[in-house]
């Protein structure tokens, strides 16, 4: 359903992806890895339109995402996005954050609206949190709501740009459980993170980037078990041994 | 000496006439000036080519004049290329242009100061970029914003006494005439100015405190 075709991206004179091939499939849950500064969080943000191609071929559901037609509110609302700050909206309260979208985009009637809302807080385990402002939680409870305004759009796919990396060691567990759910109920996610507890537990494919390249591109088994690349396996190395 | 003849009831009745100017040229140069302003700060936020940079220069200029130069500039030299406005528009003209050069600037300050992370997350649940600003961005920058403002409009309450020069039938325009009519007045005058812009001004002041005090507290 996503395709990159020999995608690249400049940031000025700064070359931060280079001939990017991909392929994301419905269903799949991807884990993307790499060092501080490859190009990871780039990539992702192409696929929502929050950084544009410089070049290449970008396809969302066929969908060419530099064509004219193309309008990205279309794209967004069908592919959710998680950050690693949650930048959930302060001024809102968790229930308004969440409704906020399918009210406006969805054209939800509240009533409606705030019901699904509360579904889907639910899941994250946060509905006793609904009526609470963003400065009231703490970052893995944000991270959670966050999630939940993810999926009240009913999106056909879930991004995460490093959410656990701005947590408390000890709210990690309680984000990756719900990220965990998701996955294991069959949600097409692409996940940017360095737990790779998670990634062996749940991805079906492991990307591997460096210097805005992807060096490998594997099943997760062979990825952990047997990395093609040198650089992968002294990243792998490092991160595993701390 | 007379001070309590300054308090007679044609001069009070004049003085509030004075104050009446003030008011609606304030509140008239409020009214534009959040507008232009505001828009201006839209256009420097956005940063659409060229035109955000020929705003900014224009308000950089501006806002490095003196507020005197402006109204002289509305009185007397725009007639010569014929616009021609009273007096009272004039003033009002003026004040606009140099309180939208400054308000833009708050206004560009307050939404710069939002994280980038709020448009990006409005953004990405599907909401277009006008309901994002007005929805997600706008209120948050407000709120930063409600002070500098406020106190960029006492400043404006207190500038339409520079159109005392162009003779704006104003509150300090018409002291003046009251006590050019009797040295004894002078005193008085002052006091009672001193009295009058500080109710105005601290009306506004309170109307601020609302506004903060109103937001979300989160
Ligand atoms: N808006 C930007 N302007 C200029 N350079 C950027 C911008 N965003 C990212 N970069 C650069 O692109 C490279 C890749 O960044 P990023 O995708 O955030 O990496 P990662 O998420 O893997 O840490 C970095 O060197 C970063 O400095
Ligand atoms: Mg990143």
């Amino acid at each position: 359903m996503i395709e990159f075709k020999h995608v690249e991206k400049y940031f000025g004179a700064f070359h931060a992806l280079k001939d990017i091939n991909l392929t994301f499939n419905k269903g799949e849950v991807v884990v993307v890895i790499g060092p501080s500064g490859s190009g990871k969080s780039t990539m992702l943000r192409c696929i929502n339109g929050l950084e544009e191609i410089s070049s290449g071929i970008l396809l969302i559901n066929d969908l060419d995402i530099r064509s004219k037609e193309t309008r990205l509110p279309e794209i967004r609302k069908n592919i959710g996005m998680v950050f690693q700050h949650f930048n959930l909206y302060p001024h809102k309260t968790v229930l308004e954050n969440i409704t906020l979208a399918p009210i406006k985009v969805l054209k939800k009637d509240e009533a409606a609206a705030i019901k699904e809302a509360e579904k889907f807080l639910n899941k994250v385990d946060m509905l006793d949190k609904k009526d609470s402002y963003p400065s009231q939680l703490s970052g893995g409870q944000k991270q959670r709501v966050a999630i939940a305004r993810g999926l009240a759009m009913n999106p056909q796919m879930l991004l995460f740009d490093e959410p656990t990396s701005a947590l408390d060691p000890e709210m990690i567990g309680d984000v990756l459980k719900v990220m965990k759910k998701l996955a294991k109920e069959g949600m097409s996610m692409i996940v940017v993170t360095h737990e790779m507890g998670f990634a062996s537990e749940v991805a079906d494919r492991v990307v591997f980037m460096d210097s805005g390249q992807v060096l490998e591109d594997s099943e997760t088994q062979t990825f952990f078990d047997h990395p093609k690349e040198e650089r992968a396996r002294q990243f792998l190395s490092k991160i595993i041994n701390h | 000496m007379d001070f309590l003849g300054a308090f007679s009831w044609i001069n009070i009745r004049f003085l509030l006439q004075g104050l009446l100017i003030t008011v609606e040229v304030a509140a008239a140069s409020i009214v534009l000036s959040f507008l232009i302003g505001g828009f201006a700060g839209l256009i420097r936020f956005i940063k659409i080519p060229y035109l955000s940079k020929i705003v900014g220069i224009v308000i950089d200029v501006i806002r490095n004049l003196p507020l005197l130069l402006i109204i002289f500039f509305t009185y007397f030299a725009l007639p010569q290329i014929g616009i021609r406005f009273d007096i009272f528009w004039s003033s009002v003209a003026a004040l606009t242009i140099f309180e939208s050069a400054m308000l833009s600037e708050i206004i560009r300050a307050g939404l710069n100061a939002v994280p980038k992370g709020q448009m990006e997350a409005g953004l990405s649940t599907g909401l277009n970029f006008s309901q994002t600003m007005s929805i997600v961005v706008f209120p948050q920058a407000f709120k930063a914003m409600v002070p500098a403002i406020v106190s960029q409009f006492i400043s404006l309450i207190k500038d339409t006494s520079l159109a005392v020069i162009i003779s704006l039938p104003e509150l300090t325009h018409n002291a003046k005439i009251i006590y050019g009519q009797n040295s004894n007045y002078v005193l008085p005058m002052f006091i009672a100015m001193t009295v009058l812009y500080f109710i105005v001004c601290y009306i506004l002041s309170l109307v601020s405190k609302f506004l903060e005090s109103r937001q979300y507290n989160y």
